[in-house]
């Protein structure tokens, strides 16, 4: 009953949404605003399974490649730059520079660097995924409590404890929550990497039908991106869940504050 | 890394020991000339009022802060940094235990990379099993209440076989009823391992109850201003001892020193409310 109630709670709204595009478009002659009983139609002749396999899978896997190097390299290069205060230091504003470059200016010098094949993508996903992860993962790490300090010292406590059990330990939470923002970064990511020189992905599937005017099937494509947002969504909540199980309830919210 | 077995005497020494803190144009003299010692399997209560010095002495004695003058040697070893012969309690246990490891990693993890997996389970049971707290192995800190959360903490120092026991205020946050059981939870792992327990505490019946010798610290740099003998006995008795004459006088008398800061009586102070709290 509980759960049915959240379940409501949840879903009145994309429910309500659904119904009103349904029936304000359900006599649209517009081109650009096809019937969404037409976009339906089209998207189940279209996506299970020609275009899943032509472009889904192509695109999911680069999304996986370029999102797990970023939060491999914003994890490892937190602890390293989250343990080193005088090396963090030197370098923050590069950090900072790199930072502010928006990675989606950085396509048209990646297809000149990298060329037009998925390693391109995939680094362009990961370059601009890594950055909350890595920003979250210095902050928590070089915002260890003092009394926990203090205890890693008063104990000799080996180089890789205080990496591996303190410093990742304590820095789980904020590496979850910058991990979410990352997340919908590359998804972002994924579909404007495809719009340059790409042979297939859903952001080659857009551009494509867009440019034939084959606007039902564009809308196709921008329908099956919200749901692949929500399933991502939905998975990563799952990660969070097992990833914080052994963390009190008050630090598992998605930014947790530091306590001095 | 050298280790002190439980055993063998452990003899703390401080010397001498002052400290500064830098101040804009001075230097802020916290401590000065301050001489403690404690022999193997004693308990020695450094009291004192708050703000007085303690938890810098504290932290010079587990190794975590240079003095700036003296020396603290242990076993007839001068520090230099943190001691495997000193394990240390925390007053705030829950900012000491790690809320994201279980009960026994959290008391196992000063031996990672120093013992094996299986010694590792073996003393970081047997440490729990000694502060009672063997059924809750698997449990993470903040499932546990405050009492217990101490106890884990203290379990740690424990599973590191020190050779003494360090404690900062350690049952300053926890209630009457916890603290009184964590006391004699003090009182009996002296007994069982023989540790020699180093207090720091501002509450003078803490001291005066479980102190072999209580130590006064006072002025401003502190120093120690007397160092009272407390002969009421190993065994104590949270009623029985408390209520005793000799009690109730020893620590009038530790609570005259801190008043007066070792002067002269000029007139007799009321007794009974404890100074800071």
């Amino acid at each position: 009953m509980n759960r049915l109630k959240r379940l409501g709670l949840e879903l009145w709204l994309p429910v309500l949404a659904l119904v009103a595009w349904w029936f304000a478009s359900a006599n649209s002659t517009s081109i650009f605003f096809p019937p969404l009983r037409d976009i339906a139609a089209a998207t189940w002749q279209l996506w299970p399974f020609d275009h899943v396999w032509s472009d889904l899978v192509p695109s999911l896997v680069n999304l996986a490649y370029g999102y797990a190097l970023a939060v491999v390299i914003g994890v490892l290069g937190g602890l390293l730059l989250g343990s080193m205060p005088r090396l963090l230091d030197a370098i923050e504003p590069e950090l900072e520079f790199l930072r502010a470059v928006p990675a989606v200016a950085l396509l048209p010098v990646a297809v000149i660097a990298l060329g037009l094949g998925d390693g391109m993508r995939v680094s362009m996903i990961a370059f601009g995924a890594v950055w909350p992860v890595l920003i979250n993962t210095v902050s928590a790490v070089s915002g260890i409590d003092s009394v926990q300090r203090d205890v890693q010292q008063a104990f000799a406590l080996s180089l890789p404890t205080r990496v591996l059990r303190v410093r990742l330990g304590a820095a789980v939470p904020q590496i979850v929550a910058g991990a979410r923002v990352s997340l919908s970064i590359a998804v972002v990511l994924i579909v404007v990497s495809e719009m340059q020189g790409a042979d297939r992905g859903i952001g080659f599937f857009l551009l494509t039908t867009q440019r034939s005017f084959a606007l039902t099937d564009m809308w196709t494509g921008m329908v099956v991106l919200g749901l692949l947002g929500c399933l991502l969504n939905l998975a990563f909540r799952r990660v969070e869940r097992l990833l914080l199980r052994h963390y009190p309830p008050a630090r598992s919210g998605p930014t947790p504050v530091e306590a001095r | 890394m050298n280790t002190l077995g439980t055993t063998e005497p452990a003899l703390v020494e401080v010397r001498g020991v002052g400290h500064d803190y830098p101040q804009a144009e001075s230097v802020h003299r916290v401590l000065d000339g301050v001489e403690v010692t404690a022999n193997a399997g004693e308990v020695v209560c450094i009291v004192g009022p708050s703000g007085v010095g303690k938890t810098t002495l504290l932290r010079i004695i587990g190794g975590l802060q240079r003095p700036t003058r003296g020396t603290v040697s242990i076993g007839g070893q001068v520090l230099e940094g943190p001691s495997a012969a000193v394990g240390l309690v925390f007053q705030d246990y829950s900012r000491s235990l790690f809320p994201w490891l279980s009960v026994l990693d959290n008391v196992t993890l000063p031996l990672r990379g120093k013992h094996s997996r299986a010694e590792r389970a073996d003393r970081g049971r047997t440490a729990l099993r000694e502060v009672g707290l063997l059924d809750a192995e698997a449990k993470r800190p903040w499932e546990l209440s405050g009492g217990m959360q101490q106890r884990a903490a203290i379990a740690r120092a424990l599973a590191y076989e020190p050779a003494v026991l360090l404690m900062d205020e350690p049952f300053a946050s926890v209630d009457a009823q916890t603290r009184a059981g964590l006391e004699d939870l003090t009182l009996r792992v002296r007994d069982d391992l023989g540790q020699t327990v180093l207090l720091i505490t501002h509450d003078i019946d803490e001291a005066v109850y479980l102190g072999d010798r209580v130590v006064v610290l006072h002025g401003s740099p502190a120093s120690v201003i007397d160092e009272i003998a407390i002969p009421l006995g190993r065994e104590r008795e949270q009623i029985a001892t408390r209520s005793t004459p000799e009690f109730a006088e020893l620590r009038a008398r530790v609570h005259r020193l801190i008043q007066n800061g070792g002067a002269p009586m000029s007139c007799s102070s009321p007794v009974g409310e404890p100074i800071d709290a």
